[in-house]
């Protein structure tokens, strides 16, 4: 609004600069204008630069790269994807004062079990040849990182093809049925073995119950351990059945292997059904790529992490921050729109009430840790503690509620944000103007009525930015994550297909803590650097949509309501 | 609203008999009904939210008090023990609490049970022939060894078998002996939780053979026991009736024919000490590596034994006051620093500690570190703890207390009402420290229960310089956990308070002139065409999780600042110095030409400005560093040899700008402004610009001299300013935390601006005054309490950011002012550490007291901030 206004101002300003023609440069400041112009350019280039990086980064780690086969100069042969070079001055050894400056190049030299590292600085000087073979592959694992070599033999069952033979298409076809004979395998692992083991569990539990109702010994528990007994035979047996199953396909997997030379020449053998992905990254067409980078983008937002969260996909990590952020959003909406009702509409205004708005707009301002070190004490270990005692005392010492979970988490996060939403909701209550209240009651309509019907549809707007900010804020979060409940890797979903479906107890993965972790916590930073970049971009992406929601929802629900505005 | 049917007999007859109403009059029950249900359950659910988000406080402080409470006597029995025989030599109490064995100094052994005097079976231990002369215990072994009058040592271990029965296992003969508890001869037998039972059995295992054979008789003994297994060393040291001085290291050794553990003794005789010694004490440290000797005049030889074979008689210093007789002398739990109980009632603690040129043979030094609360009479007894500094003291009127030696506090006195004056007969601390036991010389006996879970914290450990054991000094230290169990732990929050606030400031002294002057030049200058978009870009920047900020900052941003220290540096001063420049090339442009593409071009030019200010600096970089720090910044921090001159100038080239300045306003300044006023276009532009070379050529001058005069003074800022550069530093979080704070700060600060009325804008610019001028003396003015409350709620936000400073600043608990070291902040610490912390234990409700810190911290900030705000809107009603 001022704007326009101080363009008009800016004209008469500068008319009697016209006429005089004499005016101190001093009086124009042009120096300081720069420094506040220069400022204001170096906060949009540190926006700018931030996310260029970010985008940069996120959006080609995926991308395939060609595979560098080298000669050093000592004879060594290695083949590794080039990740980045870097100019670079040399220790300074005693006999010379300096040495000059040098380029050197980091190789994804992968081949782990082989070489014990994945990557490789090479010196410019070193390099006495370099090609781009394009017989080379490389193979994503689901162990021990990728694997580059080139194809010696392939064994199909009791088909031995040399590596010359062996079509791409048959390969990638029995690729894909050993992938479908790995997922079988891991079916009757985690899902039925699984499935009896939580049933054995939950026997011993029920044992544990009645042993702690009626006492150890008593002739109901007897009864218990009698029957608990009889149907972990059958279950033990049902077990052995599917242990058997499994191991039978992994016996035939043992047929199928790839036999590849790396490039100093010694060779390894991989089981097919290991293999996540094969591709020779020499020899794609652009749709080739395009077809390797959409596979990959789709393995990150649809499977789980492995290696240690640094490859595969985050799937249970953006599932535990819809969950957490959503759970939060049904906490902090209803009390915090209650509160606000109350401090603005019901409350007597005075002083009271006054120093209670200026602590809630405070505690805004309370840092988040010290929210996450109150979820820890006050929920998990007090009020978890306590729900434990009552109602899961057969699985003591191991803590069910007792310990971080995903509803203390999103109760923490929910703490946190209830201030900002109920300042939120405040404003725009207090934007509502007084007349159309007053005319609702002289119609007369109730209290309730009036909010109802009058009040809260106008400041529906400014509610929804709130609350859409605040999910946005809680989803960024990781601090008070770190302490209530967050885990680097949960074995299971906070919600899945076993009763009761919805599991507030479990810990989760997050998105956040993921980037944390991996950039942190990693056995390798460096292989789980593309990782770490792909998940901020996601992160940052969630982010942004919601704000943009939040803008959009403001401006739409505010030319709904365009008028009363002042 | 629906009109309901419904016929209201009440209402009809009084109302005017023309109207019909198609409406009742009367609101329905149900409209009543929810309006009076939403009033209560909004009232209820905002003050329950209110109530709720504020109780936060008093959960910290209900969970911070404990710390600042001594202890509590939570329960006593008495019982009346027959009157031994022999004056006691050690008593040792299972970690149960339920059995006590006392040893006689004859070697007669006693065993009863603690909670009512029952008496048990034990055996007493064999001394033949000869007379007991001297003993020495290691509480923490359960261990003892006596001196006889033929010089032999023998040695003996008090077992407790503990065993886990199924309930009511017990054997025949026990009776019950108060609440869940049995004796029978042998064994005392408690209810536990699970329906089962406990049996505690005392043992008293005399070694078949004695550790040393024969030699001469002892005066004094000490016995230390460390390590487990195979690296079991048992270090006796032995004084005897001649003056001589003996230290005899025992190993378990395994024999290879037999297979029996034997102990393979070495004997090293020390050097006597010098002077006559009345009522020796003797003190031997773990594995035999130090023995003191201390006479009851307070005369204090310590000798160094570390390589046994070459003992030095390291010092000997005097730990009383002159003429204060030593009457207690006991080793803390570690046997670093010991207890000095003196005959004026003065308790004492003293450790040697590492001293440049102390004097003494071995670099250590013996000093009286810390001086507790004095009891009123002679101290005669010193009982340590097993666990943690806690110790007894007792002295020769009775009074009996508990105190914490890093504390200094006295967590307990012990009622001694009615009892004789004199120091008991009997004092032991249980292995947990949950009970005390005090027996008189008549027998009668008090097993008192005490609670003191955090002894280790007082006021003055938490805020305080606190002088540790081996520490040379008083120092504010943090270290909450090391391997060992007999660490004391060190929890000064002031390393971390100064690390939150080192990183507030720094990163506050890079985003708040940033995100100030951006404000202000987007709400006066900036084209509005373009303000929108860059106004929510950087809010955008405010949405970014601190996560992806830490992680970008310590991966990505810290090795290209460590290889670009230089670069950096120079960017400090290139890029304002660029920016300047430009203003100046501006000012040569006409006066029309210049109006006309006040806007977007300018604002393009400033970027290019920029631009040109860091491609310079990235430029010259390696020059600059070659020139300035003789090759490496980074090496130039650690290598004194080179001079300080370069980064003195550079410090002080702010100074020399100022001096510049004022110099130049005395010194015609006033003439080259009235001549700049009478010419026009680029001559004026040239003039200034001259003007503006000839200051900066001065304050580079000045700096320089002043630099010059530092360095001759021997100021280097190496000496506390600057440091070691580690590659997670502090400059590395300010940069961070400023895509946090600058739009934060930016945001609220712009508002502030925009709310300043035009009318004040307009009548400023109405009576000729300049847009800058306008800016710099009216807006900014009326603004400031706004902008000031935006800096503060930028502080506040630097003050509880978590993640960032987690990744990026390295998190060692230092105190250094060096931006090039790292700092371990409260946010931080509590992220790395609670996730640890045992549940109600004292490292856990220090990090809640850390916690409410930075709750106070945040909330004064903030209150201030709003505050400030509050009365800025009520300045702009006014106007």
């Amino acid at each position: 609004m001022s704007s326009t206004e101080t363009r008009t101002a800016d004209a008469t300003a500068a008319r009697p600069l016209r006429r005089s023609g004499r005016v101190e440069l001093s009086a124009l400041g042009e120096p300081g204008v720069w420094g506040m112009g220069g400022a204001l350019a170096l906060g949009v280039l540190m926006v700018l630069g931030f996310l260029v990086l970010i985008l940069w980064n996120g959006l080609a780690a995926f991308w395939p790269r060609p595979v560098e086969r080298l000669v050093l100069t000592d004879g060594t042969v290695l083949a590794g994807e080039p990740v980045r070079s870097e100019s670079f001055t040399p220790a300074p050894s005693p006999q010379e004062e300096s040495a000059p400056a040098s380029r050197r190049t980091l190789y994804r030299v992968a081949n782990y079990e082989l070489y014990n590292e994945d990557f490789r600085w090479v010196e410019a000087g070193e390099i006495a040849a370099s090609s781009r073979p394009e017989e080379l592959l490389l193979v994503e694992r689901t162990e021990w990182g990728p694997f580059i070599g080139q194809l010696e033999a392939a064994q199909f069952g009791d088909r031995l093809v040399p590596g010359s033979e062996v079509a791409s298409r048959e390969l990638h076809a029995q690729i894909e049925n050993a992938q479908a004979r790995r997922r079988t395998v891991l079916e009757l692992e985690r899902g039925q073995i699984g499935r009896i083991n939580r049933a054995l569990e939950e026997q011993r539990l029920e044992l544990r119950r009645v042993e702690l109702e009626h006492g150890v010994g008593s002739p109901a528990a007897i009864a218990t351990a009698a029957r608990v007994e009889q149907e972990a035979v059958e279950l033990q047996r049902r077990y052995r059945e599917l242990v058997a199953q499994a191991a039978a396909i992994r016996a035939r997997d043992e047929g199928f292997r790839l036999t590849l030379t790396e490039a100093g020449g010694r060779t390894t053998t991989l089981r097919l059904s290991d293999i996540v992905r094969l591709y020779a990254p020499n020899d794609l067409s652009l749709t080739g790529r395009l077809q390797v980078y959409g596979s990959r983008w789709w393995e990150f937002l649809t499977s789980e992490p492995r290696e240690a969260n640094t490859e595969g996909g985050v799937l249970p990590a953006i599932f535990g921050t819809f969950v957490m952020t959503v759970l939060m959003a049904l906490m902090v909406a209803p009390f915090g729109v209650m509160a606000a009702l109350f401090l603005r509409e019901y409350a007597e205004q005075g002083r009271i009430v006054s120093a209670v708005r200026i602590s809630v707009n405070n505690l805004a301002g309370v840092p988040s840790i010290v929210y996450g070190v109150f979820g820890l004490g006050f929920f998990a270990y007090g009020v978890g503690g306590a729900l434990d005692q009552w109602f899961y005392p057969e699985r003591l010492p191991s803590p069910t509620f007792g310990t971080g979970g995903i509803l203390w988490a999103s109760l923490t996060l929910a703490l946190l944000t209830v201030p900002v939403v109920i300042v939120a909701t405040e404003e725009a209550l207090a934007a509502v103007p007084q007349s159309m209240r007053e005319g609702s009651l002289a119609c007369g309509a109730s209290k309730w009525q009036t909010i109802r019907y009058v009040v809260l549809p106008r400041a529906l707007p400014g509610i929804m930015t709130g609350l859409i900010l605040a999910m946005a804020r809680g989803a960024g979060e990781v601090a008070p994550l770190m302490l209530v409940g967050v885990v680097k890797l949960a074995p299971e979903l906070p919600i899945d297909g076993v009763f009761p479906f919805i599991h507030l107890e479990r810990s989760f993965m997050h998105l956040g803590f993921h980037i944390y972790d991996v950039g942190f916590q990693s056995r390798n930073a460096e292989a789980g650097k593309p990782m770490v970049f792909v998940t901020t971009l996601l992160l940052i992406g969630i982010v942004a949509l919601l704000n943009a929601v939040a803008i959009v929802v403001r401006n739409r629900l505010k030319k709904r309501f365009a008028t009363g505005h002042f | 609203m629906s009109n309901a049917p419904d016929h209201f007999p009440g209402t009809t007859p009084s109302a005017p008999p023309r109207v019909e109403y198609a409406r009742p009059k009367r609101t329905r029950r149900s409209v009543l009904l929810a309006d009076h249900a939403a009033r209560r359950i909004i009232i209820t659910g905002g003050v329950a939210v209110i109530a709720a988000v504020l109780g936060i406080l008093v959960f910290f402080v209900w969970q911070v008090v404990p710390l600042f409470r001594g202890g509590a006597l939570t329960g006593v029995v008495d019982f009346t023990q027959p009157p031994a025989q022999a004056p006691v030599a050690a008593v040792f109490w299972d970690e149960y609490r339920s059995v006590l064995v006392e040893l006689g100094k004859d070697g007669g052994a006693a065993a009863y049970h603690a909670a009512t005097g029952a008496p048990l079976e034990v055996a007493s231990l064999e001394l033949g022939e000869a007379e007991p002369r001297a003993f020495a215990v290691d509480a923490q072994a359960n261990r003892v060894v006596f001196g006889l009058s033929d010089g032999s040592l023998n040695a003996a271990t008090v077992d407790f078998e503990v065993a886990v029965l199924p309930a009511g296992t017990q054997t025949d003969g026990a009776r019950p002996a108060g609440e869940g508890q049995w004796v029978d001869a042998t064994a005392v037998y408690s209810r536990i939780a699970g329906e089962q039972l406990r049996s505690v059995t005392p043992r008293v295992r005399q070694d078949p053979e004695p550790v040393v054979g024969a030699g001469f008789a002892p005066r004094a003994l000490a016995l230390c026991v460390a390590g487990e297994g195979p690296s079991r060393v048992e270090a006796i040291a032995v004084l005897d009736v001649t003056g001589g001085l003996t230290l005899h290291l025992a190993r378990a050794r395994q024999n290879l024919l037999t297979g029996r553990q034997q102990l393979q003794v070495r004997s090293y005789p020390l050097p006597a000490p010098p002077g006559p010694l009345a009522e020796p004490r003797l003190l031997v440290s773990e594995g035999g590596t130090a023995v003191l000797v201390c006479g009851a005049d307070g005369t204090l030889y310590r000798y160094n034994t570390r390589t046994p074979a070459q003992p030095v008689l390291a010092e000997t210093v005097r730990i009383t006051a002159p003429g204060v007789e030593v009457s207690a002398l006991a080793f803390l739990t570690g046997r670093q620093a010991f207890v000095v109980g003196g005959s004026d009632g003065s308790v004492n603690v003293a450790f040697a500690v590492s001293q440049r040129g102390g004097g003494t043979a071995d670099g250590l030094r013996t000093r009286v570190a810390r001086e507790l609360p004095p009891h009123d009479a002679a101290v005669r007894a010193v009982v340590p703890s097993t666990q943690g500094k806690s110790f007894l003291t007792a002295d020769a009127a009775g009074a009996v207390w508990l105190r914490h030696a890093t504390s200094e506090k006295v967590l307990l006195r012990f009622p001694r009402n009615g009892r004789a004056p004199a120091a008991p007969r009997l004092l032991a601390l249980a292995p947990r420290l949950n009970g005390v036991l005090l027996g008189d010389a008549d027998g009668h006996t008090q097993n008192w229960g005490i609670s003191v879970p955090h002894p280790e914290t007082s006021w003055r450990t938490l805020f305080g310089k606190v002088w540790y054991e081996g520490y040379p000094e008083p120092t504010f230290t943090w270290q909450s956990s090391a391997g060992t169990d007999d660490f004391e732990s060190k929890l000064s929050l002031v390393p971390l308070i100064f690390g939150t606030l080192k990183a507030t400031i720094y990163s506050l002294l890079f985003a708040v002139p940033v995100a100030l002057l951006a404000a202000v030049f987007t709400s006066e200058f900036l084209d509005k065409r373009v303000r929108g978009l860059l106004k929510s870009s950087m809010e955008m920047m405010a949405s970014l999780p601190s996560v992806v900020l830490g992680f970008v900052a310590a991966l990505v941003l810290a090795p290209v600042i460590e290889r670009w220290i230089g670069a950096v540096l120079l960017g400090i001063l290139a890029v304002p110095l660029a920016l300047v420049a430009g203003a100046y090339l501006w000012q040569f442009l006409p006066r029309r030409l210049a109006d006309r593409h006040a806007g977007l071009t300018r604002f393009g030019l400033m970027v290019t400005a920029l631009l040109a200010g860091f491609g310079f600096a990235r430029a010259f970089g390696g020059p600059f560093e070659e020139l300035f720090f003789g090759g490496a910044f980074t090496r130039w921090l650690e290598d004194r040899s080179q001079g300080a001159t370069p980064f003195l100038f550079f410090l002080l080239l702010p100074l020399g700008l100022f001096g510049a300045l004022w110099v130049g306003a005395r010194l015609g300044d006033g003439r080259v402004r009235d001549r700049l006023r009478r010419l026009s276009g680029w001559r004026a532009g040239f003039l200034d610009l001259g003007r503006a070379a000839t200051t900066t050529a001065a304050a580079c001058g000045l700096a320089f001299a002043g630099a010059l005069s530092c360095q001759a003074l021997g100021l280097d800022p190496r000496d506390g300013l600057v440091g070691t550069y580690v590659q997670r530093n502090t400059l590395l979080v300010a940069f961070a935390m400023g895509f946090a704070v600058i739009p934060l700060v930016y945001t609220i600060a712009e508002d502030a601006l925009a709310a300043v009325p035009d009318h004040l804008r307009g009548a400023s610019l109405g009576c000729g005054a300049t847009q800058w001028q306008t800016t710099l003396w009216v807006v900014i003015p009326a603004a400031m309490s706004g902008l000031f409350a935006a800096v503060m709620i930028g502080m506040g936000r630097a003050v509880g950011e978590t993640m960032v400073v987690l990744m990026a600043a390295g998190n060692t608990p230092i105190m250094e002012l060096n931006p090039f070291n790292g700092l371990r902040a409260l946010s931080a610490n509590i992220a790395v550490e609670l996730p640890e912390a045992v549940v109600g234990g004292t490292l856990y409700r220090t990090l809640f007291l850390s916690g409410l810190v930075l709750f106070a911290m945040t909330f004064v900030i903030n209150t201030v901030a709003e505050s400030i705000r509050l009365r800025f809107r009520k300045r702009f009603r006014q106007l």
